[in-house]
């Protein structure tokens, strides 16, 4: 603690110092609820304007026909063919691809929970990484590899190996994409769920006589339901809510997300109207999508109170190897863009097409025109992650330990709603509240950072929260006992006990913000260009420099990695998203 | 360090009522400066809230605080300069020992060497030199305990305020830790406000002893007072096991029992109720004769067992009363069969159901008793 800076802020206590001169009393009002009620209320101020306002502008658009209340958007909405086609691309593209990558990634977790395999804690960082991967980084990938003209197929077909299929490119490239992208989620949350079963239930249930099959089916895997349920749900709304993949990826298979972004900025023609109507769609299907996962959840949350660690059984020979195998190919295939983006980036690439000639250009070139934009994406996001921390521990702290009877539900509330907006629809409210009207924000930079610290606020909040009800209250009355006065008590007490949490939940919130890409691809101007941007760009041109575009990535992916290495060594139990 | 800060603390009238419940209705008491005063109380009966209001850490509903005739209801804890030791210790974790006692005497603007120096004299007094740069985790419960209540002293508060501080001590310790608590109150001179659930600690320990029972005080006095002419039945049942006999007082000393009692009994201390009151028994104020004959009461007997320095008997009196008696020598009487008693000391209260009812659970399961092995 440093003194000097703590005498010198100090207020003097002189009053209270004199023994045993009578306790002097001022006649006014106690100071103790001011403070805090004031900062709750400004929160409620800011957060009602910049989270439900612009929700609020985008209700009233898409009810809106004619100057007044009407279906009628909705109605056009649901009856052209172009939007039935998206609404159903998109639900079955999340359930296949959610199914999928349950299907892909709880076997591996399994594996990896039960049996004593090499690498345990390499195939859990690489999960982890995985979990923080740009959104858009696989579909850019893939189609390097696997599109018409991709690396791949022109060189299998170069050695007369013809594919199944022309090109990636489409509604199973985009599954395809989703699922190595997202299997990683599952596979975290599914792994924690089979290490805490508590072994006793499977010793148990061989005791009674049965099977090592029959034990899995019936004990175990009921066990890790709320893990599939919720992993399920996380992929699917991922993919359901994703705006770069289905662009990249998707040739023109109308999604959703895609579908309300022309609909919204496309220059041929714009219905703000009808955008706002599909954006309420989806954020509904997110609502239900929402309720479900509760609903299924509801009464399956078994209070696992295992005493004992779940011992790892030994497995040797062919077995083990096919284990190790799986695994590998499974994260392998998670991890084909990474190294397609760092290879790319340093061979030749002439008008679009690959030379293998290895070259250090493309981060010449990066460096040499694009050094704004990586900085423009650092500082931004950086901005909105402080501003994110600030809010999301004033916020729990409110709802936590100050209860007002209403603002601190509503200041609750209001910063959970972010967590199923959709990016597009998030965009679109902003335009619609900040494009016009009192507060212009549209082609600032301000408008990216509030993008950025709205998507993040309620996960960055949830963490500090769940760290802070450890913190005993008493801590901060002690504070106050021996002279502190409530904003000393807790930022000299309460902040730093919940430093861990303010540290992880901060830098995941800093790499979801740094690769945000829904909502930066649609409030962006010039100067205020980031690398999301850039590479997204660069990713749907044919013959752009995609050397250069993959060195970004690259850059894009240390941004990430880096910081998420310091705060997995600090903390090793960090688990992103 | 130098003696006798301790203020005088007034509480008038205070109520204090949270959403749907009234915790406090209406507590009045006075605290001596450098007193040793407790609350004393079943847990819920509110005494935690009142330590809080006297802190600061919760407003009152209504009524008054003074320190020294000074009302301070509106001033904040931080300028109470009070010390507070919080049942859990409160220590802060990321912050070593000397840190933690140290924190206060920084916001004091004191200068290097007076803080050091402070805290190397609350050190001392704890008994704990050496564990300055120790964290709390690295202490035991019984070396938390102290530093909590190092850290309070430090600051050389007026008012000392602790919340059952010993509650998580094992019974050793506590026992050890009582003198000591008491020891440092008197060296330093400081008015200490104890709130505790247990009435050895606070006979043990208090110049006064306040018992607290559903949000009000039944009764504040000496722990002789308390123990000896308790004022309510409330208070005779919570301090020690009792026998409570209803019957009628003419104030004066005369008493008549609705369950016939032989012979005189002896003469009562202090104020007398009128009306129906009840006669308080205490197991210890009583002997077991095998004489009924000669004997105040008669009951049969329902169990006996031997307590290292006597026994204690239980017996069913005629109107179906659990009475327990301690006695030197044993019983000649079997399980099931008539003994007498001598009561040596009672007392009389008004009459109330208000009396606190885990003093005495054996009187509600009387099948099992009757199961119970005699000696
Ligand atoms: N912050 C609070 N909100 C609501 N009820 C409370 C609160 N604090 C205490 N109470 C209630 O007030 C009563 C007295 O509590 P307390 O003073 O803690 O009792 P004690 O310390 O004697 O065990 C209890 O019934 C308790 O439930
Ligand atoms: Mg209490």
């Amino acid at each position: 603690m440093p003194s000097n800076d703590l005498r010198d802020r100090v207020e003097p206590l002189e009053e209270t110092l004199a023994p045993p001169a009578p306790v002097p009393v001022k006649r006014r009002a106690s100071r103790r609820p001011g403070v805090w009620l004031l900062v709750a209320l400004g929160l409620l101020l800011l957060l009602a304007s910049t989270i439900v306002l612009p929700q609020l502008r985008l209700v009233g658009e898409a009810f809106t026909d004619d100057g007044g209340f009407s279906f009628a958007n909705f109605i056009e909405f649901f009856t052209t063919p172009r939007f039935q086609e998206a609404i159903l691309n998109s639900l079955v593209v999340a359930v296949v691809a959610g199914v999928l990558a349950c299907a892909v990634a709880v076997p591996a977790a399994y594996v990896l929970a039960q049996f004593d395999l090499p690498g345990r804690n390499g195939f859990l960082t690489l999960a982890t990484m995985a979990t923080v991967s740009p959104p858009f980084l696989g579909a850019y990938a893939w189609v390097l590899l696997l599109g018409r003209g991709g690396i791949l197929t022109t060189q299998l077909r170069a050695w007369g190996i013809e594919l199944p299929f022309d090109t990636i490119i489409g509604p199973g490239g985009i599954v395809w994409v989703t699922v190595w992208a997202t299997q990683a989620l599952v596979f975290l949350l599914a792994y924690d769920a089979f290490r805490a079963i508590d072994p006793s239930l499977d010793e148990a249930s061989s005791s009674v006589g049965a099977g090592p099959w029959r034990t899995r089916l019936r004990i175990v895997l009921p066990m890790a339901v709320p893990a599939l349920v919720t992993g399920f749900y996380m992929s699917s709304m991922k993919i359901f809510t994703d705006f770069g993949t289905p662009l990249i990826i998707g040739g023109g298979t109308p999604m959703l997300p895609t579908a309300v972004y022309y609909e919204f900025l496309s220059e041929v023609s714009t219905n703000p109207a009808i955008a706002s109507a599909g954006s309420l769609v989806m954020l509904g299907v997110a609502c239900i999508a929402l309720a479900l996962q509760q609903w299924a959840l509801r009464r399956r949350t078994y209070a696992s109170v295992s005493s004992r660690r779940r011992p790892l059984q030994p497995v040797r020979g062919v077995k083990k190897g096919l284990m190790i195998a799986y695994l590998g190919v499974v994260f392998g295939f998670s991890f084909v863009p990474h190294l397609v983006v760092v290879g790319t980036s340093l061979l030749t690439w002439k008008a679009g097409i690959l030379k293998w000639v290895p070259t250090f250009d493309n981060y010449v070139r990066l460096f040499d025109e694009n050094l704004e934009v990586i900085l423009m994406s650092l500082l931004l996001a950086g901005i909105a992650c402080v501003l994110c921390v600030i809010v999301a521990v004033l916020v729990a702290y409110l709802t936590v330990r100050r209860r007002y009877t209403v603002i601190s539900p509503a200041l609750n509330v209001i910063t959970m709603v972010p967590y199923i907006i959709p990016g597009t629809v998030l965009a679109i409210g902003l335009i619609l509240a900040f494009g016009s009207g009192p507060l212009i924000l549209t082609g600032t930079a301000t408008i990216l950072v509030l993008a950025y610290f709205i998507r993040r606020i309620p996960y960055v909040t949830k963490s500090i929260e769940a760290a802070l009800t450890q913190v005993h209250p008493a801590l901060e009355e002690a504070a106050m006992s021996v002279g502190a006065k409530p904003m000393r008590a807790f930022r000299q007490i309460t902040v730093p006990l919940v430093r861990p949490a303010i540290v992880s939940g901060g830098t995941v919130g800093f790499l979801q913000m740094v690769t945000e890409l829904s909502a930066t691809v649609m409030l962006y101007s010039v100067p205020f260009i980031t690398m999301t941007v850039v590479i997204f760009t660069n990713a749907m041109q044919p013959a752009s420099p995609f050397g250069v575009a993959s060195a970004m990535t690259v850059v894009l992916m240390l941004a990430v990695y880096i910081p998420l290495y310091f705060v997995r060594r600090k903390f090793a139990s960090v688990t992103s998203v | 360090m130098e003696r006798g800060n301790g203020v005088a603390v007034g509480v008038e009238a205070i109520s204090k009522e949270f959403p749907g419940h009234v915790a406090l209705k209406g507590v009045d008491l006075e605290i001596e400066a450098r007193s040793f005063t407790t609350l004393l109380g079943p847990s819920g009966c509110g005494k935690t809230t009142l330590l809080r209001i006297l802190a600061g850490f919760e407003t009152a509903t209504s009524g008054r605080v003074t320190f020294d005739g000074r009302d301070i209801a509106r001033m904040p804890s931080w300028k109470r300069n009070i010390g507070f030791v919080f049942q859990n210790y409160a220590l802060w974790p990321h912050m070593s020992i000397r840190d933690n006692i140290a924190y206060g005497l920084k916001l004091r603007k004191l200068g290097k060497e007076q803080i050091a120096e402070r805290v190397a004299e609350s050190l001392r007094m704890v008994g704990l030199d050496g564990r300055a740069e120790a964290f709390p985790g690295q202490l035991s419960g019984g070396q938390q305990q102290r530093v909590a209540i190092a850290r309070a002293l430090a600051l050389r508060p007026n008012v000392l305020l602790l919340d059952e501080p010993l509650s998580n001590l094992d019974a050793k310790m506590r026992i050890g830790m009582r003198q000591e608590l008491l020891r440092l109150q008197r060296e330093v001179g400081i008015t200490a406000v104890y709130v505790t659930h247990d009435q050895e600690e606070a006979l043990e320990m208090s110049d006064q002893v306040a018992v607290m029972h559903d949000g009000r005080i039944d009764q504040v006095g000496s722990p002789q007072a308390i123990y000896e002419t308790p004022e309510t039945a409330f208070v005779a049942s919570f301090i020690g096991h009792v026998t409570l006999l209803g019957g009628v007082s003419d104030g004066a000393g005369g008493f008549r029992s609705d369950l016939p009692i032989a012979g005189a009994l002896p003469a009562f201390d202090g104020a007398l109720p009128t009306g129906r009151v009840q006669l308080v028994l205490r197991p210890e104020d009583l002997d077991l004769v095998d004489d009924v004959e000669h004997a105040h009461l008669r009951g049969t007997l329902v169990r006996s067992s031997y307590h290292g320095r006597g026994y204690r008997s239980a017996l069913r009196l005629a109107d179906g009363t659990l009475c327990e008696v301690d006695h030197r020598r044993p019983v000649a009487a079997a399980t099931g069969e008539e003994a007498g008693i001598r009561v040596g000391a009672a007392a009389l209260v008004p009459e109330s159901d208000d009396y606190y009812r885990e003093a005495a659970p054996e009187a509600e399961s009387a099948e099992e008793l009757v199961a119970a092995p005699a000696a």
